[in-house]
């Protein structure tokens, strides 16, 4: 059998709404979706007994039966049908923990899917499902959904102000094309890097690697305690391993997406304050009109809240000269009124 | 479509069906019914059985009491007399305040099985370890899954040959009381 492509888990994951183990007996189906990290919590807060908390983890995982919805409001008396089927649990369990662990090893492309087509593909899909009302495949949002989201809207949102940039820079570069320079290099520079960064991750993906550039190696002090006291403790059961694994890998996915999705808020909002930087050249700016104590105060502080200029530009330094920094004339500063008694008298000269 | 749970059992029932199918036995006209342990009651008759390492106990008492302790709660019929959904017996005598005195099911088998003969337990304990393989073969041909772990299947496989080989471990140690208790389980 072929090795699927690396976006291929994720996108069947979170087009079917995190559907894990499917279990068919005698026809009749039973869906399971993976547990988040409050399904973890719950079982660990219901019982101290390993086989009260995976009876209860599969109680709430178990979202169709035979294609029908199970209710929320079932889930306690589901939890005592599935305990008294203890040769199911038993069966189903060992699979069960498998599809999380494959789910959580596919959890590890998520940067590099969120940056495949097939990730906006499916986004604009399922937006496109909600403006119309149309059902979603899936109704459950798990953790890798939810990172998925932010993502997505922050990738909208740097699409719309790449767009408005775009015209900004425009209108702009009609205005003043050397002072819109300096911002389109840095937002060319910015632009490049991103896109440099993605075909890395892409590459790599396709190969079945993830980028290691947010991972830190350096362990924190609580790391190297809980390390020395499992050393001393002993070594620990199966359970306690795929119980702690399944945590870890939670929190550790639960860590990348935040960093995937804060650095993506972190460039909109970049791009959107180069925006409105670009927008200050633009003839979209409405004209403030400055008094002349206003000019002189700016000039004496240095401080003026305006775009600065290219140094070297000749026509710049002579637009500046002349009006921002050349010394006042002093003028008469009587009222109106007193300048006009002061006017001579009209005479009739004959 | 959301359904309630009273449809939602009646999906589940293949299922349901299958996980907790019942064997009936004949004992001599008697007919005893067995159905398998849940976790909980496995986890108890662990419980309840005698040090394996204290020699005071014979490796045969020590079968003994983990086949009536297994079969204890395995039994929910005999005969006529539906246990189901018993919980408690009368015992059919009267306490001196005039309450009729009551002890739980499990307690009311083990008395009565303490009165059967070895090779007839020998034998309901068989049928017992047949019927949870014939649940598990069952499982095997009726369960699909979308995904295959094979170490869990191979684990699955170990622990069921490991379960017929105790049992037949414990019939040997019937007819030979004289093995050592660390040799039976």
């Amino acid at each position: 059998m072929s090795q699927p492509k690396y976006y291929e888990p994720l996108y069947r994951f979170i087009s079917s709404g995190g559907e894990g183990l499917v279990l068919t007996c005698r026809g009749r189906a039973l869906s399971f979706r993976t547990p988040t990290a409050s399904d973890y919590q719950g079982c660990l807060r219901y019982s101290a007994s390993l086989s009260e908390q995976e009876t209860f983890l599969l109680a709430c995982c178990l979202t169709r039966v035979g294609g029908f919805k199970v209710s929320e409001k079932d889930r306690y008396k589901l939890y005592n049908h599935l305990k008294s089927l203890p040769r199911l649990k038993k069966r189903a369990m060992p699979h069960f923990w498998k599809v999380v662990e494959e789910t959580q090893k596919s959890a590890e492309m998520f940067e590099a899917f969120c940056y495949s087509e097939n990730s906006r593909y499916l986004w604009g899909k399922w937006k496109s499902s909600s403006r119309f009302g149309f059902p979603l495949e899936g109704n459950e949002l798990t953790d890798i959904h939810l990172q998925w989201i932010a993502f997505n809207e922050l990738e909208d949102k740097k699409e719309d102000l790449e767009d408005a940039w775009r015209r900004a820079f425009f209108q702009a570069s009609a205005m003043n094309p050397k002072g819109v320079e300096k911002i389109q290099k840095e937002w060319d520079k910015k632009r490049g890097q991103e896109k440099r960064h993605r075909e890395k991750v892409l590459k790599l993906a396709e190969k079945g690697e993830t980028s290691t550039r947010d991972q830190s190696g350096e362990k924190t002090i609580q790391d190297l305690q809980t390390e020395y006291r499992n050393w001393v403790d002993g070594v620990e059961d199966g359970h306690d391993k795929i119980v702690r694994e399944y945590k870890e890998n939670l929190t550790r996915f639960i860590s990348n997406g935040r960093k995937v999705v804060s650095r993506q808020k972190s460039d909109s909002e970049d791009m959107a304050s180069s925006f409105d930087e670009l927008n200050s050249l633009s003839m979209n700016t409405p004209l403030k009109a400055y008094s002349d104590d206003e000019i002189e105060k700016m000039v004496a502080s240095g401080n003026r809240n305006t775009v600065m200029f290219d140094e070297s530009g000749d026509y710049d330094e002579i637009i500046s000269d002349k009006y921002l920094t050349a010394r006042e004339l002093i003028r008469d500063k009587s009222s109106l009124m007193d300048q006009v008694a002061k006017r001579k008298l009209p005479t009739i000269e004959g | 479509m959301q359904i309630d749970f009273s449809e939602l059992e009646e999906l589940l029932s293949p299922l349901t069906a299958m996980c907790k199918k019942e064997k009936m036995v004949n004992l001599g006209g008697v007919s005893v019914t067995l159905r398998p342990l849940t976790p909980i009651e496995e986890t108890e008759v662990q419980k309840m059985l005698p040090d394996i390492n204290n020699e005071a106990y014979a490796a045969v008492e020590f079968a003994d009491v983990f086949r009536k302790e297994t079969l204890s709660r395995a039994i929910v019929q005999i005969g006529s007399m539906d246990l189901r959904s018993v919980k408690t017996v009368s015992t059919g005598q009267t306490l001196p305040s005039g309450v009729e005195q009551k002890i739980t099911k499990g307690e009311a088998i083990l008395k009565i099985l303490s009165e059967w003969s070895r090779p007839v337990l020998s034998k309901v304990f068989e049928e017992f370890t047949f019927l949870n393989e014939e649940i598990e073969a069952e499982m095997d041909s009726s369960l699909k899954l979308n995904t295959e772990d094979t170490d869990a299947i191979s684990e699955n496989l170990k622990e069921r040959s490991e379960q017929i080989k105790q049992a037949d471990t414990l019939a040997s140690v019937s007819e030979n009381t004289s093995n050592e208790p660390t040799e039976v389980l």
